[in-house]
């Protein structure tokens, strides 16, 4: 028996219904599980990353667990706990999580313009860094996400195609123009744009049923999106965001979330992040999502 | 000349950097113009295409690495193969993503077989083979049960308890123990352990022995029949404390398989007990039913008529001889006993008087057994460590005496060593040793082949044989080396190059265990005969 550290709030079936599913991929910290409702609950080794379909394991716990978790292989939940392989993860006691209300009366617009203009110059430190280069794909999605900005004053027939052409396009497990337009959502909703989100919404829910467009993994995580589910480093940077920049503090809680989420996955964490800053700078008006200077496009050359 | 090639990694998952990583990595090999390596949505795809890279799209598989390469046609092709390993590598070492895990339980194998073969219906698998310490196999058999497999336990030490639990546990859900300590079946044409690649056909074996279900099964490819299946059961299974659980288990699954049609039973005599209710349930089976337990009277299983077989060979022909699909062979190998005396007459002529006695080396101990049965009578002094009939066993295994006949795969020889199937090493020191005895006439051996045993059993015991005889002409002897191959042209080994190699080597060879035994018969009995001038 493995007990939970933490347990997403939308990880738990509801009482005496018990899920089947099948591990469907395996990475060094984390997994995901496929199960038959359609959704995909992620397993992760240490609770820095927390979300609504997570569910963080005690580091020691993994290895033995990680052997168990070979893809393809069944599992079943239930309120009590996740059974695979002949072991069991205990979901009775471990600690609540829940995404955050996105509500934007807690950020006041002030306070998150002034705090975005910092946080855009720590991403734009950050893509101009140490990171490798991306593939060309990065710069295709990133050049997509930007027309599905623009389209926002288009037709909907333009902005639905601008939408389209993000969805799936970009490396990793998560494609970057999902990230981004993962983020996106989140920033509207967080800056109080309802119209924008719910435009957007409509848009991504529209095709992401289609299972030939992304990844099982990315159309999970837009659809959390959609729903309005912040991961823990996501959240982080939202109340960072809406919170002045304490006097006196030897250090800024933003550069700090900050920093969390741009090192979660390979690129998932910066994409979001970009998506993130872009929906509420659209939301608080102070400016457009905007394209990457001229240095850090030549930076990001591959 | 430019050439692009594209692969799909199936259900493969692998992040923005390592996929990076895996594109820088091709793009430096030499001659290699361009590589991408992307989640083949169909965005990525499409980018692919306008980017020129691709000129079609193919269809999007979302959750699979595709690869595009493009450059000199070798590079290309190396820079393939070098992706696949890398993608390889790394699920080996378990560092990243999705992976093959080494496979650490029943439950685990159960699964990697059920996705791999997309776990359709008649697809998963439904057997496990455990081969532990025998500390631990009844305790992993058990879970396989559980999990509603059957199971072949080729582990020995064993406790009969366990057996029994196991077998009882198995018999009410209609699953399979095969063993424990069951060194061979063979499952819808797949040989399992030390078995043999034999046509597939209409005759279902079930035996209690190892090397008896192999004689048989090839006998049976060899007269042109074939197999559904051969199930082996273990030794002790017909015990009367295991009571014939598998074998009942067996051979109720055999009777009611549509594409069995002959069946045949091989075990050394069962319980009294047990072999009462086989034979009554083989009674009323409704299909022929050969039954070849070695050394029992042919007329106690007349009386539940059934068909009695005397020998493994005999077993093999008359399953043949019944079965509808393959009797026009049956009689194939007939002209060997009408040349017998023949045979052992010209035989015989090379032999000294003092040379009167046989030593028999085997490596299948049902064949040992059998040869006991069949030369009880002939050679009164005959011992041996599988004593049958009238036969005692012999007081020491390492002295031979007069006539001797030797199962080296018994424990005595086999503690700390590999079986003599594996490793004849033992084997070719004891033939030596036999053949400088100057009252031995004929070293008996039996080669068997398939998977599981020695790669090259004829080609291994040349040198010794050719030692053995250089020593005993030295001596002015004339040793007759007597064998028999157990094996198919089919099997890894090739009868026909096995055979070949013997016969140059000067080993006499039968069709078969009891052709060869009754060929040294023969022989003694023609040697012991007394000659014209004596």
């Amino acid at each position: 028996m493995i007990a939970a550290r933490c347990i997403g709030g939308d990880v738990r079936p509801p009482s005496g219904r018990t899920l089947a599913g099948r591990v469907a991929a395996r990475y060094a910290h984390a997994a995901h599980l496929g199960l038959d409702d359609g959704r995909l609950l992620t397993l992760l080794s240490g609770d820095a990353q927390r979300g609504m379909r997570t569910v963080n394991l005690n580091p020691d716990d993994w290895p033995p667990l990680h052997a168990l978790l070979v893809p393809g292989s069944s599992v079943a939940v239930d309120s009590a706990g996740i059974v695979l392989g002949g072991s069991r993860i205990d979901l009775a006691r471990g600690e609540a999580w829940h995404s955050p209300p996105l509500a934007a009366g807690r950020r006041p617009p002030s306070i998150l313009r002034a705090r975005l203009g910092q946080a855009r110059r720590w991403l734009d430190d950050e893509l101009t860094g140490g990171r490798p280069p991306p593939l060309a794909s990065w710069h295709a999605a990133h050049c997509r996400y930007r027309a599905v900005l623009a389209a926002f004053e288009a037709s909907a027939v333009a902005f639905d195609a601008a939408v389209y052409a993000t969805l799936g396009l970009g490396p990793g497990l998560t494609p970057s123009g999902d990230d981004m337009l993962g983020g996106l959502l989140l920033g509207l909703a967080g800056g109080g744009d309802v119209a924008r989100r719910q435009r957007l919404r409509a848009a991504v829910l529209g095709h992401v049923r289609d299972a030939s467009l992304t990844t099982r993994a990315s159309r999970d995580g837009l659809d959390q999106a959609c729903r309005g589910w912040l991961s823990a480093p996501l959240a982080a940077v939202l109340d960072a965001l809406g919170r002045p920049a304490a006097a006196g503090a030897s250090a800024d809680p933003l550069s700090g979330a900050l920093r969390a989420q741009a090192s979660v996955g390979g690129h998932s964490g910066t994409d979001s992040l970009i998506g993130l800053l872009d929906g509420l700078a659209l939301a608080v008006g102070t400016r457009e999502g905007r394209p990457p200077t001229r240095d850090r496009q030549r930076n990001l050359q591959p | 000349m430019t050439d692009v090639v594209t692969r799909f990694f199936p259900n493969l998952y692998r992040d923005s950097v390592a996929l990076m990583q895996l594109s820088a990595r091709l793009a430096r090999l030499p001659g290699v113009a361009q590589a991408s390596a992307q989640m083949a949505t169909r965005a990525n795809l499409e980018l692919m295409k306008s980017a020129g890279v691709l000129d079609s799209v193919p269809e999007p598989r979302p959750n699979d690495i595709f690869l595009v390469l493009s450059g000199e046609a070798d590079a290309v092709d190396d820079a393939l193969r070098t992706a696949a390993g890398w993608l390889d590598e790394k699920a080996a070492r378990g560092d990243e993503e999705a992976q093959q895990e080494p496979l650490r339980s029943i439950q685990m194998a159960i699964e990697r077989a059920g996705a791999n073969e997309g776990e359709t219906e008649g697809q998963a698998a439904n057997l496990a083979l455990i081969s532990t310490p025998g500390d631990y196999a009844a305790a992993e058999a058990m879970k396989a049960l559980r999990l509603g497999l059957n199971v072949m336990i080729f582990s020995d030490n064993v406790s009969v308890e366990a057996e029994v639990a196991l077998k009882r546990y198995a018999r009410e859900r209609n699953l399979l123990v095969m063993g424990p300590d069951c060194g061979t079946s063979i499952i819808n044409g797949i040989p399992l352990a030390f078995a043999n690649v034999v046509k597939r056909g209409d005759i279902g074996l079930i035996g209690a022995s190892g090397t008896g279900l192999q004689q048989v099964s090839c006998l049976i490819d060899h007269y042109g029949g074939g197999i559904t299946h051969a199930i082996g059961t273990g030794g002790h299974d017909l015990s009367a404390a295991v009571g014939g659980l598998t074998m009942l288990t067996a051979f109720e699954q055999l009777a009611g398989d549509p594409a069995t049609r002959v069946i045949v039973l091989v075990s050394k005599p069962p319980a009294a007990v047990v072999a009462e209710t086989l034979l009554r349930a083989a009674q009323h089976c409704g299909k022929p039913v050969v039954v070849c337990f070695l050394g029992a009277s042919a007329d106690s299983i007349r009386a539940f008529a059934l068909t009695p077989a005397d020998t493994l060979e005999d077993a093999a022909r008359q399953a043949v001889r019944l079965s509808p699909s393959a009797s026009a062979m049956a009689g194939a190998d007939a002209p060997e006993a009408s040349d017998r005396a023949q045979r052992a007459r010209r035989l015989a002529a090379q032999l000294r008087p003092e040379q009167r006695h046989l030593r028999g080396l085997y490596t299948g101990g049902t064949f040992c057994y059998e040869a006991v049965l069949m030369l009880q009578e002939a050679l009164p002094g005959l011992r041996s460590n599988t004593p049958a009939g009238s036969v005692g066993r012999i007081a020491d295994v390492w002295t031979s005496h007069s006539d001797t006949l030797l199962d080296l795969g018994d424990d005595e020889f086999t503690r700390g060593r590999p079986h003599p199937m594996i490793d004849p090493g033992l084997r070719n020191e004891r033939l030596l040793a036999e053949a400088a005895d100057p009252g031995v006439a004929i070293v008996l051996l039996d080669f068997v082949l398939g998977y599981g045993a020695h790669p090259d059993p004829a080609g291994q015991i040349v040198p010794a044989l050719r030692a053995a005889r250089q020593a005993a002409s030295q001596a002015g002897r004339t040793v007759l080396f007597i064998g028999h191959v157990c094996g198919t042209d089919g099997d890894p080994q090739g009868l026909s190059e096995q055979c070949q190699t013997l016969a140059a080597a000067g080993v006499e060879l039968a069709a078969s265990n009891a052709g060869a035994v009754a060929l040294c018969r023969a022989v003694l009995e023609a040697a012991r005969a007394p000659r014209s001038g004596d």
